[in-house]
């Protein structure tokens, strides 16, 4: 199920909160959690809720005798074997078509490679596994002692299957004791209903604009005009984060709505001023967990230079192959560690970029990266590169370029203005004036405010009316 | 110390009120969505099919074990739900009113553009096995009895339409190969009926030619209709009667001659044809002032469905007018099963669907038609081998001859000379418009002389 269908918003979600909102006690909301989530899991094949449910499993029940046996060497024991599990089933999952091709190209054998589904979530639930079991191993949490608060955790369906990925330790004290505020529900049915809009209308419109400019069959992608390709890389730079920034803040939205606090996972990322602080605020739940499980044990930047540069190697190779197993995410993942690496140096040599110039260097290698990321053959990758050169043979732009352009400046206009905090501002100021300013005029500020989120509702729902295209991207991962 | 309670006051009345807007805004919230689920909930009310698409909807998926396990079954209810929500062309309305304020929206495009071949001022020889791609950009059509009782088209549309302020247009490209072989088609068929009938051969512009300023052509590639015509033409027989009316539609190209939602003429477009007709058969044309008129609104046509529901088309609804030939206004067609059927040259298509009015001339594109004209007793006959574009001509010729046998070449299955000989037809009228000089069409009346 996702977020944006008509099914998730005006069927399973109105039931869940309408249940949920109804139940008096936390054990009795969280049995309803529970049951919504594993409904909501099932959804896409009953089959992988026994791996989400075994998964789940393995890491209860090691924490569990990783508090017994403190200080014994089967504690250790313990922690590995769990962890070589956890990983070895997202890698069987989802690495080995990706491995078993390579072995042919070097050996020329399997001449079969199986096709595996992937399950659904797998990335995120299993690093959310991860982590809490990292943290039990190094005391920093206790293990959970029921299962199936440990289960509502990995498998709760607001966050467990696009993320953001959530830490055990920032929902452990909530799982079992919240309390729903009524200024943070009102603030949840704005992210919920803002996200929904976000992905329903501007994401999806400027998918279409990026499918338009940036077909995925290199054949039409050699006759596009240079305009175009650089109108597809700006709709894709756009799509690509407005859809994956909806589904966190839906997810946010749904836990506030209930007095879950989920960490944010997206801070502005297009307004950064270097790639560095692009990484602090794009997918901050994923970048974060390979710095403190990843990076940091691997001893960081405390071990002299060459050791530093190692580790932020090993930390965007893995970073780019979460993203997906092919090449050209590794290729992605890599392309970030150079220009990481060369912003170290620079920074070394105190050397740094006028306030502006920053800023669309910073964009400019996002928006480069992108193109890495849409296309899995990097053949493709030369024809989009030397399109934008207008290498191609084509001209500067022509008539259907300029008319569908024309037929979605406006909406290409607003994508912009959506990816910068303006919008979050304006909101602000909204409230402001219908907190502070006494009589009518605040009055009628405020009532339009609260509007808004269910225009944003309504508009999204006529936008999904039979628009069966629509999966968020980062359902492949 | 008042000035303290003053302002704790003020903090307490603000905290209250902001305290009751928050209520609000969960409260409206929550029934809104309540509302949308109430409404998804009603079963009764949801569309099985779809007008605007021509499509039926999704159908309520049936259970089974690995389609549970795998989540097929999921994902059909969730498509399900989605593609039959009730009240859903009304949506999709709104929605496209919505869309509308993405951009500017002055042009669209459905399709895409791209270029013709070089028409040459010679006769030029192709290799007639390449270019088998082309047929992809073939006219083809078939009827369908509807629900309603009316015939429903589904149109020749099959090039990319092109969109301008609440007019649209298909895009035309020459195809030299298809133009040659209808040219050996029209030479071999006046060689069969060579000493029985005069061949005519009218050429129809589409609505590009006529309207669209050549600039804009050029722009999109398109070729020019009146060179291909002259091309055509003038590597016509001797024999055959070759009929241009580019000039003449283009001289009157202030006047209502194509509709703007719809690939076809118009009758007073067709009645500039028949004009044309008449010079070149040297007989004097009846006036338009001579008819009785009907007027049909609201017709929304072709270019509507398959330019994506512009809203533009839809709004800006066509009105068909026709000319009721004198002589009589009764005809029999064969449908495609086969069965005759009395029918109206000019019927009221007032009830038909906004999409299907031009089934109002001679009972739309049927196998076979015959219209006999009780006040010619002179034993005059003609034969009109046509697409859809002659159906708005058709009724011009009534007053004309006795007897008017219509084929659309892409349903009927005699042979020509044969029928020619047998109903002892004096003309035989070939009326093709610009898109339906490809290779299938060709192909198909090539097949009526073989």
């Amino acid at each position: 199920m996702v977020f944006a269908s008509l099914f998730f918003v005006c069927f399973f979600f109105v039931i869940w909160l309408f249940i949920y909102n109804h139940m008096s006690t936390i054990r009795a909301k969280n049995i309803v959690l529970l049951v919504f989530s594993m409904i909501f899991y099932a959804w896409g094949g009953a089959q992988y809720l026994v791996l989400l449910v075994g998964m789940t499993f393995a890491a209860w029940l090691s924490a569990r005798m990783m508090e017994r046996y403190q200080d014994t060497s089967l504690r250790i024991v313990l922690f590995i074997s769990t962890c070589v599990i956890l990983i070895g089933v997202l890698c069987i999952f989802k690495y080995t078509g990706f491995f078993l091709e390579g072995v042919r190209f070097l050996f020329g054998a399997p001449k079969k490679i199986p096709e595996i589904v992937l399950p659904i979530g797998i990335s995120f639930y299993t690093f959310q596994l991860l982590s809490y079991v990292v943290d039990v191993y190094k005391k920093e949490v206790e293990a959970q002692k029921n299962f199936w608060v440990l289960l509502l955790y990995a498998g709760l369906f607001h966050q467990c299957v696009a993320g953001p990925i959530v830490r055990y330790s920032t929902v452990a004290e909530e799982l079992e004791h919240r309390r729903a505020r009524m200024s943070e529900a009102a603030e949840g049915v704005w992210r919920f209903s803002a996200g929904l809009a976000k992905k329903a209308i501007l994401a999806n419109g400027c998918a279409l604009v990026a499918d338009m400019f940036l077909p995925l069959d290199g054949a039409a992608l050699e006759h596009v005009p240079a305009f175009g390709i650089w109108i597809g890389i700006l709709a894709y730079t756009m799509q690509i984060y407005l859809d994956f920034s909806a589904y966190s803040d839906m997810a946010i939205g749904m836990g506030l709505m209930v007095g879950l606090h989920y960490q944010e996972n997206f801070n502005y990322p297009y307004i950064a001023g270097s790639v560095q602080e692009f990484w602090r605020r794009w997918h901050i739940s994923l970048s974060s967990f390979f710095r403190d499980y990843v990076y940091i044990p691997l001893g960081g930047s405390r071990n002299g230079e060459v050791k530093t540069i190692r580790n932020l190697f090993i930390v965007w190779a893995l970073t780019g192959l979460w993203h997906g197993a092919a090449w050209n995410y590794v290729v992605w993942g890599l392309y970030f560690f150079c220009f990481l690496v060369l912003e170290r140096f620079c920074k070394q040599r105190n050397f740094s970029l006028p306030p502006v110039a920053r800023n669309i260097y910073t964009l400019l290698v996002v928006a480069f990266g992108w193109i890495l990321f849409r296309f899995t053959d990097f053949s493709n990758v030369a024809v989009t590169i030397k399109g934008m050169f207008g290498l191609n043979g084509n001209a500067f732009s022509n008539l259907e370029t300029r008319i569908f352009f024309q037929n979605h400046c406006f909406l290409l206009l607003i994508s912009a203005v959506g990816c910068t905090p303006f919008a979050a501002m304006v909101r602000d100021q909204f409230r402001y004036v219908g907190r502070v300013w006494e009589g009518r005029f605040g009055r009628v500020v405020y009532l339009a405010g609260t509007l808004v989120p269910v225009l944003f509702i309504i508009l999204s729902v006529m936008a999904l009316v039979g628009n069966s295209y629509n999966p968020f991207l980062y359902f492949q991962f | 110390m008042e000035a303290l309670t003053k302002h704790q006051k003020r903090k307490e009345r603000e905290r209250k009120r902001y305290h009751t807007y928050l209520r609000l805004e969960n409260t409206v919230f929550q029934w809104v969505l309540i509302l949308l689920c109430v409404v998804g909930l009603l079963i009764p009310l949801r569309p099985k099919k779809s007008n605007v698409e021509k499509r039926d909807l999704e159908k309520f998926p049936e259970i089974s074990v690995s389609g549970v396990l795998k989540g097929d079954f999921f994902t059909d209810i969730s498509t399900w739900y989605a593609d039959t929500f009730p009240f859903r062309e009304r949506l999709l309305t709104a929605n496209a009113a919505v869309e509308r304020l993405y951009g500017l929206g002055r042009e669209q495009i459905h399709g895409s553009v791209g270029t013709g071949d070089e028409i040459p001022t010679e006769y030029t020889e192709t290799d007639s096995k390449k270019d088998s791609e082309k047929e992809s950009k073939e006219a083809s059509a078939q009827g369908d009895e509807g629900g309603d009782g009316t015939m429903h088209v589904v149109p020749e549309v099959a090039g990319t339409i092109y969109i301008a302020e609440d007019r649209a247009f298909e895009l035309y490209y020459f195809a030299l190969d298809s133009a040659n072989q209808y040219i050996k088609m029209i030479n071999h068929a006046a060689q069969l009926l060579a000493g029985k009938a005069t061949v005519y051969d009218i050429l129809a512009p589409t609505s590009i030619g006529i309207y669209l300023d050549q600039e804009i052509q050029d722009s999109m590639g398109c070729s020019d209709q009146s060179q291909a015509f002259d091309y055509i033409l003038n590597n016509l027989d001797d024999s055959v009667q070759g009929v241009q009316v580019f000039d003449t539609l283009l001289k009157h190209n202030s006047e209502y001659l194509y509709f703007r939602t719809d690939h076809h003429w118009t009758a007073d477009g067709a009645y500039y044809a028949y004009e044309q007709f008449c010079e070149k058969k040297g007989i004097s044309p009846n006036s338009r002032d001579d008819y009785q008129i009907q007027e049909f609104d609201n017709f929304v046509g072709s270019f509507y469905s398959f330019g994506n529901q512009a809203a533009v088309l839809a709004e800006n609804p066509d009105v068909i007018t026709a000319y009721l030939p004198k002589g009589t206004n009764e005809m029999t067609y064969t449908g495609i099963d086969g069965i005759d059927m009395d029918w109206q040259v000019v019927a009221d298509a007032s009830d038909y669907d906004s999409g299907n009015k031009y089934s109002c001339f001679i009972g739309g594109d049927n196998p076979y038609s015959i219209i006999e004209n009780p006040t010619l007793q002179d034993g005059s006959s003609c034969l009109v081998i046509k697409e859809s574009y002659g159906n708005a001509f058709v009724p011009f010729l009534v007053d004309h001859y006795q007897m008017v046998h219509v084929v659309d070449y892409r349903y009927f299955g005699e042979n020509i000379p044969w029928f020619v000989e047998e109903n002892q037809v004096q003309d035989v009228i070939f009326l093709n418009n610009a898109d339906a000089i490809s290779e299938s069409a060709v192909s198909y009346m090539d097949g009526l002389f073989q």
